[in-house]
């Protein structure tokens, strides 16, 4: 390979990390918006009191209720996409690795999934990480609407790294 | 220095790759909600930390405190002078229960919790109750409330006056819902440590949800406490009894 060859290469894959990362990032904020605006700090520990914009009226809908589970898995497919050198070869496991991730955490919050942890990490629960985990499966509520929202956005997330990709080439 | 050249990057994409698997598992966690609304009235936990049923008490004598009533750490504490609190066949609650009489001295019921710490977590406090004499005044009412190691209050409410009254402020406030004292009823509460809010249902019914302490000095939870007044002049008589103390978590 030329260094003129190499050059263009390096340009491309750098500007094709970027549109995707770039994409990722859009997600995130997108995903943080629904807590900012339609959730309220008392329930969630994620909000700061001088963060929270939530009105009588939930600017998302029903859809607030979904919409997270498909941004995160998009938002972090993608931010990790861009951050992989060899990304056209490993974009799909990359959102199949964040769907999983994604799906374990909301079968972790389905009851008898919960007992089960609780029964085996019991003893570990002064360990702060261990206790915030028991406590997000504890507190939540198993939803396969969730679950179908997330592989939507493995889908989602896979599509997009494939159409930039292609494009650029 | 070729070697480096080609290991450098790997490193740099991996702790990219380490941070962005941090930080996508950190926010799924930090999302969760704080209370799961509503209530779940029927939820006790599955580690328990303290029980007291009364069952292989002698009727007609105090309860004995000497048996096991949990992990390490679990103690029934009686501070009651006299026979204020003697084990009875209670037939609302179709089992042996323990009955407090309201006499010339005070009269404290501890359920202390074991396997302390109890620092952070759900807890899950449940009993049964009932009154055989109900008194019509706040002064007379029998006491309830949860408190830390350092003997710090919450969540304490007050059987009167055919109401279930909860301390909010320095007032008791009446919880929604008619409660008949003299028939047997449940109260469930749920306590988060994590963020010092509570929630509580009576005869499986959400009465408060989520209610922050009313004091920010509550530290490490350890027990629930039922505490009798003594009658000094006004002379209400208060006959109230309990059954089947649960703590979980």
């Amino acid at each position: 390979m030329d260094k003129v060859t190499k050059l263009v290469t390096h340009k491309a894959t750098n500007d094709v990390n970027i549109r995707i990362l770039l994409t990722g990032l859009i997600f995130l904020i997108m995903g943080s918006l629904i807590y900012l605006l339609d959730r309220s700090h008392t329930l969630f520990p994620l909000i700061p009191i001088q963060l929270n914009f939530t009105s009588e009226i939930a600017i998302f809908g029903r859809m607030g209720f979904y919409l997270p589970s498909l941004f995160h898995v998009v938002a972090f497919s993608l931010i990790g996409i861009s951050l992989l050198r060899n990304y056209s070869k490993y974009n799909l496991a990359c959102c199949l690795f964040w769907v999983m991730i994604n799906l374990l955490f909301e079968i972790g919050q389905a009851s008898s999934v919960t007992k089960f942890l609780k029964d085996h990490l019991f003893e570990y629960q002064h360990n702060a990480i261990i206790n915030n985990i028991l406590l997000f499966f504890e507190l939540g509520t198993f939803d396969w609407k969730d679950m179908v929202s997330t592989v939507i956005g493995g889908f989602i997330a896979y599509s997009i790294s494939w159409f930039i990709i292609v494009r650029k080439q | 220095m070729g070697f480096t050249r080609k290991i450098k990057p790997l490193i740099t994409q991996s702790v990219l790759m380490l941070s962005v698997f941090a930080a996508g598992v950190v926010s799924i966690i930090a999302s969760r909600h704080d209370i799961r609304p509503p209530i779940d009235c029927s939820k006790i936990g599955t580690h328990s930390l303290f029980v007291a049923t009364f069952n292989n008490d002698n009727i007609g004598s105090p309860p004995d405190t000497s048996t096991l009533f949990g992990p390490p750490g679990a103690e029934l504490i009686l501070q009651c002078p006299g026979n204020n609190a003697l084990v009875i066949n209670s037939s609302s609650l179709s089992s042996k229960a323990l009955k407090i009489t309201r006499s010339s001295s005070t009269c404290v019921i501890i359920a202390r919790a074991g396997n302390g710490p109890h620092t952070s977590g759900i807890y899950y406090i449940n009993y049964k109750a009932h009154s055989l004499i109900t008194p019509q005044h706040l002064i007379s009412g029998l006491a309830t409330s949860i408190a830390d190691v350092d003997n710090n209050r919450e969540i304490s409410t007050k059987l009167y006056d055919n109401a279930y009254y909860l301390k909010q402020g320095n007032t008791y406030t009446p919880l929604a819902g008619d409660y008949d004292p003299n028939a047997a009823h449940t109260v469930h509460i749920e306590l988060n440590k994590n963020t010092n809010k509570y929630s509580m249902c009576i005869d499986n019914i959400p009465v408060a949800n989520n209610r922050g302490f009313n004091s920010t000095t509550f530290g490490e939870f350890n027990e629930l406490r039922f505490f009798m007044p003594a009658m000094v002049t006004d002379g209400f008589k208060t006959e109230y009894v309990l059954d089947e103390i649960r703590v979980h978590q």
